[in-house]
């Protein structure tokens, strides 16, 4: 089918007034999000969960995808004036923004990145609408090996690109399947690890868990010091970037849309990887490279194109194959399952509202990013005056009444509350979250393939490595678990100077 | 061994007695073969990979010369601070059900805006009225939530 029918069709979906509504209040929470340090797109995105169940599911998706995107524009803000990042993907910005905010250039700073996001979100977007198809044709030849397998891949990649050590994320990512098998088995029926408790026939909701994991977690890291948050007393002046910053970043625009893009896509990649290879590969490219770090404008343009350029294509495997490439992902990847969609290849033929309107309505968020961002600088500075002892007792509030909606019960919150010690713990002792989290989503969908394909294969586990895109899946992840050992190689590992996803 | 290689080994420790918990727990649930797995099949791996891991990580931390970071994972923390702000949410759950959400809540937001930092209690009780106000309005108003009403202290 004609890709501008599907799209004339998903703008149809994206303009009705609900799902521009919905667009809007997705962008500016995660524009807000990304401005403020300590609450990340993650943790947004689920405490705002709960409030999408009561909307249809395309809304939904478009509130949650716009809350991404639109961190990924807010982050950059507070990396600028303030040194901090609003999260993780926004780290490199810090490097070279805040020296050009401290040189009195912030409206140029700020004015490249929210103008590169633009163009690198929209020229995501475009690919996004010229890859998906032919994606989807390619994944119909997926079957449940290849999906086992593929997944496996999924989560060695997030492993191998953790910060601390790969023996840790790989514990986490057991810790998931194993959490992730509370409940009824789906094939058996038998009820595993309930202990009697009856709210947990079904399993631990996601929800709880992410909303633990993320958000009260966070709180009770916050907690453990006093923070000082100090901002830029100079108002920010000439917000456009002049006709010399324009040609000094062009290519750095581009070079950081194509790093972004294909990054993105890439199980276990993300915007955060892609903001760190985009400025290394910026930085090896410049006639100048000693003086990043002193204020150079390409440092801010290149990361923050890569970085809006891989929330975009993240998508990707999601809607088209059903997979997560990220922590993200992941959650959508649960929140469409409790709508009762489930992406994949038949997600296109089946809900072709869902996806097209999804993809038209982040046409629309990009726009109206790039609108809030501009003028509005003023504004977003203006939350992080707000001490953090007022916003720590709402924020806790809101946890506890989005946990509890979910099902009516007191259980969701103790779960919450448990997974909330659980994750504080976690980041003291530096094990990362974000294995877990794609173990745990992919746990029970793991097991089913599993089932699938040794029914398949009458039982022979050879079926994983006889199919070609199997057994290449199973073999670079075979490859990657490996890697570490050879000490020369294994410490050039990525994660090495990484930060974790938000 | 510095405190903090000492609450790493710990660490370590709990992750290994959580998958050799969880192999034997599956191994009630039936593992079945290869070929035809049967429910405890996933758990009993993954229990058993991260025992193996932890162990492995075990005797990385316990065999390096020195663990990065602070000496001890506890440094700089205010634990008292922490420890009645967690003991406050867990009586909130326990209380949720008999006192009900808006009696419990504020005295909860109370607590909170205290805790964190040693506001006036004027401003404390107007901001925890407030913000009670606001979630009314917004939750149950506006989104037609239900919020659990106590068996003591019931509100409309």
């Amino acid at each position: 089918m004609d890709v501008l029918t599907q799209l004339a069709l998903g703008f149809q979906v994206a303009l009705l007034p609900m799902n521009l509504f919905y667009c809007f209040l997705g962008c500016l929470i995660g524009t807000m999000v990304g401005v403020l340090p300590g609450l990340g797109p993650t943790a947004a995105m689920s405490l705002l969960l709960p409030a999408t169940f009561h909307v249809p599911p395309v809304s939904a998706i478009i509130m949650l995808a716009g809350i991404y995107y639109g961190a990924m524009y807010g982050g950059s803000t507070t990396s600028i004036l303030v040194n901090i990042p609003g999260e993780a993907a926004s780290v490199m910005t810090c490097l070279d923004g805040y020296r050009l905010a401290r040189a009195g250039r912030a409206g140029a700073a700020l004015g490249i990145s929210a103008f590169g996001s633009f163009i690198a979100g929209t020229f995501g977007i475009l690919g996004l609408t010229l890859v998906a198809p032919p994606m989807v044709e390619f994944a119909l030849r997926f079957g449940p090996p290849e999906y086992f397998s593929l997944m496996c891949l999924g989560m060695v990649v997030l492993t191998f690109l953790s910060s601390s050590s790969m023996i840790r994320a790989l514990m986490m990512a057991c810790f998931g399947l194993i959490v992730g098998s509370i409940g009824q088995d789906t094939v058996s029926g038998t009820t595993r690890f309930t202990f009697g408790i009856m709210e947990l026939m079904d399993g631990v909701g996601l929800v709880p868990v992410v909303m633990g994991l993320f958000g009260i977690s966070e709180i009770l890291l916050n907690l453990e010091t006093k923070i000082d948050r100090e901002v830029f007393r100079t108002k920010v002046k000439g917000l456009l970037p002049t006709l010399e910053d324009w040609i000094r970043c062009k290519w750095s625009i581009v070079r950081g849309t194509v790093i972004g893009f294909f990054l993105g896509i890439l199980p276990g990649g993300g915007a955060v990887l892609s903001s760190f290879v985009a400025y290394a590969v910026e930085k090896k490219f410049s006639a100048r490279p000693e003086e990043f770090g002193t204020g150079v404008i390409e440092g801010v343009a290149a990361p923050e194109s890569a970085n809006n350029a891989a929330a975009q294509s993240a998508f990707i495997p999601l809607l088209t194959m059903g997979l997560p490439s990220n922590v993200v992902m992941a959650m959508l990847l649960g929140a469409l399952i409790i709508h009762g969609v489930t992406p994949g290849p038949l997600l296109v033929s089946q809900h072709p509202e869902v996806f097209w309107g999804v993809v038209a309505s982040m046409y629309l968020g990009n726009v109206m990013l790039l609108a809030l961002n501009l003028p509005l600088i003023g504004m977003w500075v203006q939350f992080l005056r707000v001490p953090y002892p007022i916003m720590m007792p709402l924020i806790i509030l809101f946890c506890l009444i989005g946990s509890y909606t979910i099902a009516n019960s007191v259980m969701d919150i103790i779960f919450m509350l448990i997974f909330g010690l659980i994750g504080y713990f976690m980041k003291k002792f530096k094990y990362e979250a974000p294995p877990f989290i794609l173990a745990f989503v992919l746990g029970p969908l793991l097991e089913y393939s599993l089932k699938q394909s040794l029914l398949m294969s009458r039982g022979s586990f050879s079926i994983f490595l006889t199919r070609p895109i199997s057994a290449v899946c199973i073999g670079i992840a075979l490859v990657l678990l490996l890697i570490p050992l050879v000490p020369l190689i294994g410490r050039k590992r990525p994660g090495a100077t990484l930060e974790s996803e938000d | 061994m510095t405190a903090l290689k000492k609450q790493y080994l710990i660490a370590d420790c709990v992750w290994l007695i959580l998958g050799v918990a969880v192999c034997v727990e599956s191994w009630s649930l039936k593992i079945g073969t290869f070929n035809n797995p049967g429910p405890g099949f996933l758990p009993f791996w993954a229990g058993l990979l991260l025992a193996f891991f932890s162990l492995i990580s075990l005797i990385k931390t316990a065999a390096a010369e020195k663990v990065r970071g602070e000496t001890s994972v506890w440094a700089g923390v205010n634990v008292s601070k922490l420890a009645l702000i967690i003991l406050a949410l867990l009586l909130y759950v326990a209380l949720l059900n008999t006192l009900g959400f808006y009696l419990c809540t504020l005295l909860l937001l109370i607590f909170l805006f205290r805790a964190a930092e040693p506001y006036p209690w004027r401003t404390v009780l107007l901001a925890s009225v407030l913000s009670l106000a606001a979630v009314y309005v917004v939750f149950v108003l506006l989104m037609d939530v239900r919020l659990p009403s106590g068996t003591l202290v019931s509100w409309p």
